[in-house]
């Protein structure tokens, strides 16, 4: 399995490597990143990110994560984040939005699934882009097919407008 | 209408009728909503989407309603083909599909509707029901352009109109 690391910017710290093995606080903005097979793939950003390794999970704020996947690079930003060391999640809370190619999509809740490469929720969901304005509730974002499937009570419509 | 059902009845002897209407302002084919005007829109409602972003189609299911101008379709299953400019380019509907506007109503198995010809067409036992006179087939070519329906191997019922 590949192991998160996280590249602590703390802006002053850019290159160094730190493993989640133990309480880690990093104060004002922090970035980080996750390679695979030798390319970088996921980033994760945010201010005061604060670990707590007995519950493995992190607090931060403001919370923004791009992944790289074959639609091009998808960004998510949310108002408060967690992650979940055990499941591998990132979860965001309150006026999250999700960007990638022309689309927006806004909710309020959406967990991110590192291995899965999924991102999902159970709140309603507002997906605009490319004409189309769609509305439901519950969402699954698969990034290795690049669909999205909204899981109940579908409203929406495609507008055409001039290019 | 009625112009329409009355060319079927000359039109049986035929394996396949071409029914016309008269091309102005006034008459126009059943469906007509779905000829594309700058500015409208598609409306859907359904139970679940599926949205492929690099294909640009999406896929509904479980109570399909769809609203064009003054016409719906009802089906259990649609997909959409979608340009970027928001431009739907092909509809695919199937599942106990009812295309309705006005006092017109179809049914068939499968619904089809491509822009670029301006044509829908059922298939799977079609039937179209208008005042009281039904016309069933293989398959009905609606001709939005032309105000052309197409019906092939037509059979038709009448039903004498109460004078009111």
């Amino acid at each position: 399995m590949i192991a998160l690391y996280f590249i602590g910017r703390a802006r002053d710290n850019r290159g160094e490597e730190i493993s989640l093995k133990s309480d880690l606080e990093l104060q004002g903005e922090f970035l980080a990143s996750r390679a695979e097979d030798g390319q970088v793939r996921f980033w994760m950003q945010g201010r005061d990110f604060n670990y707590n390794n007995d519950q493995g999970q992190a607090e931060f704020a403001e919370p923004e994560i791009k992944i790289l996947t074959a639609q091009g690079i998808v960004s998510v930003k949310g108002k408060t984040g967690n992650y979940f060391r055990d499941t591998r999640q990132v979860r965001m809370r309150d006026q999250v939005e999700m960007r990638f190619n022309k689309y927006l999509a806004q909710t309020s809740e959406l967990i991110y699934d590192i291995e899965g490469r999924k991102c999902s929720g159970g709140r309603e969901i507002a997906v605009h882009g490319d004409g189309l304005e769609f509305k439901g509730k519950g969402y699954i974002f698969d990034f290795r097919t690049g669909q999205i499937e909204i899981l109940s009570d579908i409203k929406g419509r495609f507008v055409k407008r001039a290019i | 209408m009625r112009r329409i059902v009355s060319a079927v009845a000359l039109g049986l002897a035929l394996a396949s009728a071409v029914f016309a209407q008269k091309q102005n302002a006034k008459t126009e084919i059943a469906f007509s909503g779905f000829t594309w005007k700058p500015g409208e829109t598609v409306e859907i409602d359904a139970d679940k989407m599926s949205l492929s972003l690099n294909e640009r189609r999406a896929t509904f299911e479980g109570k399909v309603v769809v609203r064009k101008a003054a016409s719906q379709i009802h089906c259990d299953r649609l997909t959409v083909n979608y340009l970027q400019s928001g431009q739907v380019s092909q509809l695919l509907a199937s599942g106990a599909v009812k295309l309705s506007e006005g006092k017109s109503l179809a049914a068939g198995d499968e619904l089809e509707y491509l822009k670029d010809a301006n044509k829908i067409w059922l298939r799977g036992n079609p039937e179209l029901v208008d005042g009281g006179q039904t016309v069933q087939g293989e398959e009905m070519e609606f001709d939005l352009s032309r105000s052309l329906l197409v019906v092939t191997s037509p059979r038709i019922q009448f039903e004498k109109v109460k004078n009111e």
